[in-house]
Formats: structure tokens, C-alpha cells, sequence
């Protein structure tokens, strides 16, 4: 009875390590296949940011336009331009644009925006400003 | 079987199967180690090529920012990349002093004030720039204005170094050459100041009066001369006469986003150059001097 007792107790540690070296593995793979979803998802949010402030209106170059209106003493309302890019851009319509005090929210509000990009613009010289931050959050 | 060998050979067998089952997991770890190590490298690249690409986009902008604060700053120093290296007052140096010439290398002035500008948005942005040639080409009323060098542009984050080639052509609506060029042909080689002192007489009476009206027909809607009667001419009655003006020269009426070191500020203003002129038949006037700071 003593060895029978000893073979159950065997089996039971054996029949452990395998579920926890299988769900070790398992867990490693599924948490490896969410980062490089993310990453591949955040290089999609980033090129989407650069294709956008790449892209141009009347022969401007966003990213331009963006920056000049910054220290235009006639700033355009560049909101129904950006909206109107990133519409064609984003499927889901579901993002948030900012850039200084500009912000540009999607028309589908009721999402979960999980993935950021940020790009750099360079305003007209002033030591105290050189350079703003675009950024753009996705869903 | 002995009593006691079955349990033992059960054990073994259980210890042969977890090592079995550990080598095959610590294999995948090991493997996966790797892809994931590759991976995470590929990410940064890729981002890395995003930003030099975003970069290299950004780079004309930097540029014509740096041109046109260079170019307004340049005038506002009447030239001179460093105040304090010829004699001046208030920041603005003297283009002459009777017979002493004091006229800039514009070229070499404006290309260092560029890539000084360049290089605090190339540290703001965290990238390399490297050592750069500029050339320029003069039309009538614009400059194209071009960068090059045989090194690269650098991006450096996390041991990743993504390199690029580095040469720009810029068209600007602006000769900053050509208001320099007026100054100099109008109060160096022309030298009007004289001209004007020669066509006000050798009359003593309201000579200075004279001089000032004579000064006062050099200005135009771009020529702008500034001058105290009281202290900036001055003659002896022997018909000598000399006299000590602060030019200004509106290079055109285009505005630009240019930044004003003394009044902190960057709005669109237009290119100025101004510069001293001290000139006359003889030295009746001892122009101040101060440092720039």
C-alpha cells in the first residue's frame, strides 16, 4: 500500500509540472502575440501620423500648415481639414488629434482609444519654442 | 522484482519524463528568446526609419526657418555674425569711420548664423547634423539656397543608428544679398554721407540745418537715416563738416515669423539692416564704442 501510495503521489507532482510547464508556455506566447500586436498597431498609428502631416492641402504641407498657423497673426480653422484627412485615414473614426490647443476628437466617441504616436513639428525660431508635439491616439 | 526497486524505477521514470518535458520547454524559451530579442530590434528600426523619414520631411523647414531668422538677424547686426567683432554701438556695428571700411563677409556670416540656427532645432530634435556646405543662388528678388555635405544625417535612440543622406534645395521669396549690396554701393562706395555734406555749402550759418535737409533727401520708402543734429553733425565753420547716421534698409515688403532678440518676441516682421556710417571732411566727430551683449 506504502509503494502504491508513493506511485499516486509521483504521478500527481509529474501531472503538475506538466500543466504548469504547458500553461507557463502558453501564457509566455499569448502575452509575446498582445506586445507585438501593440507594436504592430502603434507602427500603424505612427505611420498613419506621418502619412497625415505628410499629406497636403492646396500644395501646404500639413505638417507646414500646422506649424505656420502657430505664429500666423491670421490663424485658419484647420480642424475641418485635419478631420476630413483623418476620416479617409482611420476606419474605426475613432481617434484624438492633438496638436497645442487644437483638439480633434473622431466621430465615433464611444471607443477605446489604446495606441499613441507623437511626431515632432518645428515652429518659426524662438529659443523658448522650437519645436511642438502632434499627437494622435487611436482605437 | 525486488521490493523497493518498482517505486525507485517509477521515480526514475518520473525524473527522466520532467527533465524531457523542462528540455522541450526551456528549448521554446530559448528560441522564442531570440525571435522576440529580433523582433523588438525590428521594431525600433522601423520606427527609427519613420523618424528619419518624418526628419528628412522636416529638414527644408528647419532651413527656411533658419534662413530667414539668419537673414533678420544678419541685418539687424548689419552684417556681422558676432557684433563684437568690428567696432559698434548698441549691437550695430560701423560700416565706416571716414576713411576705414568696416563692410562684412555676408556670405560667410550668413552661412555661420544658419548653421547655428540649424543646430539648436537639430539639438531640440535630438538629431546629428553634419558638417554642411551652403551654396547660394542669387535671382533678383529670391534666393535658392542649397545644403550638402558628404557626411550623414544621423538619428541615434537605444544603440540604434539610422543614417541618411543630407542635401536640401530651398527657394526663398527673399535676396537677403541685395539690401547688403544696397548699403554698401549707396553709403561705402557712393559715400552720400559726403555728398551730402559737399551739397549743404561751406556756409557756417545753419550748416547743421543745411546737412540735416541734405540727409533727409538720401531717405526713401526703403532708406531710412536717423540722426541727432545736435550730436551727430558737426562743423567748425571752416568748412568742415562730419556726420554720424544710423542706417536702415527695409529689405522688402515681405513679412516673415522672425524672432527679435530685444523684444523677446517672434512675429512676422520684415528683413532691416542697419549699420553706423561716420563720414566727413575731417574728424570732427569720435564715434562711441561699446561691447554687444
Amino acid at each position: 500500500m506504502k509503494g502504491v501510495a508513493m506511485i499516486i503521489w509521483a504521478l500527481l507532482v509529474f501531472g503538475f509540472l506538466v500543466i504548469f510547464t504547458f500553461t507557463t508556455v502558453f501564457v509566455y506566447r499569448y502575452r509575446i502575440t498582445i506586445e507585438i500586436n501593440y507594436e504592430y498597431n502603434y507602427d500603424n498609428v505612427q505611420l498613419t501620423l506621418l502619412t497625415l502631416l505628410s499629406s497636403t492641402h492646396d500644395k501646404q504641407q500639413i505638417g507646414k500648415m500646422l506649424s505656420e498657423n502657430f505664429y500666423s497673426n491670421q490663424p485658419i480653422d484647420m480642424t475641418p481639414i485635419l478631420k476630413e484627412k483623418l476620416d479617409k485615414l482611420i476606419d474605426s473614426k475613432c481617434y484624438t488629434l492633438k496638436v497645442s490647443d487644437l483638439v480633434i476628437e473622431g466621430s465615433n466617441t464611444e471607443c477605446k482609444k489604446n495606441y499613441a504616436a507623437k511626431a515632432k513639428i518645428v515652429y518659426p525660431y524662438n529659443p523658448q519654442n522650437l519645436t511642438g508635439d502632434v499627437l494622435l491616439v487611436v482605437g | 522484482m525486488k521490493k523497493g526497486i518498482a517505486p525507485i524505477a517509477i521515480a526514475a521514470l518520473i525524473f527522466l519524463g520532467i527533465v524531457l518535458i523542462w528540455g522541450v520547454a526551456i528549448h521554446f524559451f530559448i528560441g522564442e528568446n531570440a525571435s522576440v530579442t529580433r523582433s523588438s530590434r525590428e521594431t525600433e528600426i522601423i520606427k527609427m526609419i519613420n523618424e528619419m523619414e518624418w526628419t528628412k520631411r522636416l529638414m527644408p523647414q528647419i532651413l527656411e526657418h533658419s534662413f530667414y531668422q539668419s537673414s533678420y538677424s544678419l541685418a539687424s547686426n548689419g552684417g556681422y555674425f558676432d557684433p563684437n567683432s568690428v567696432s559698434s554701438h548698441n549691437c550695430i556695428p560701423y560700416w565706416k569711420i571716414y576713411d576705414d571700411v568696416f563692410y562684412p563677409d555676408i556670405e560667410d556670416n550668413l552661412n555661420k548664423s544658419i548653421i547655428s540656427y540649424m543646430s539648436k532645432y537639430a539639438s531640440n530634435l535630438r538629431i546629428r547634423l553634419p558638417e554642411y556646405q551652403i551654396s547660394y543662388q542669387q535671382e533678383d528678388d529670391s534666393t535658392v539656397v542649397n545644403i550638402k555635405s558628404k557626411d550623414m544625417l544621423e538619428i541615434e535612440r537605444n544603440s540604434v543608428k539610422v543614417e541618411d543622406e543630407s542635401e536640401y534645395t530651398v527657394a526663398f521669396s527673399e535676396n537677403p544679398f541685395q539690401i547688403f549690396e544696397t548699403g554698401k554701393t549707396d553709403f561705402i562706395d557712393n559715400d552720400v554721407i559726403l555728398q551730402a555734406i559737399t551739397n549743404s555749402g561751406t556756409s557756417c550759418d545753419d550748416q547743421k540745418g543745411i546737412i540735416s535737409s541734405e540727409l533727409k533727401k538720401l531717405e526713401n520708402d526703403r532708406t531710412k537715416l536717423a540722426f541727432d543734429e545736435d550730436n551727430d553733425i558737426q562743423v567748425d565753420c571752416n568748412g568742415h563738416a562730419a556726420v554720424r547716421v544710423l542706417v536702415t534698409i527695409i529689405g522688402s515688403e515681405n513679412k516673415y515669423p522672425v524672432y527679435d532678440f530685444l523684444l523677446n518676441t517672434t512675429e512676422m516682421r520684415n528683413i532691416q539692416l542697419k549699420f553706423y556710417v561716420v563720414s566727413g571732411n575731417a574728424n570732427l566727430i569720435e564715434p562711441e564704442i561699446d561691447q554687444c551683449s
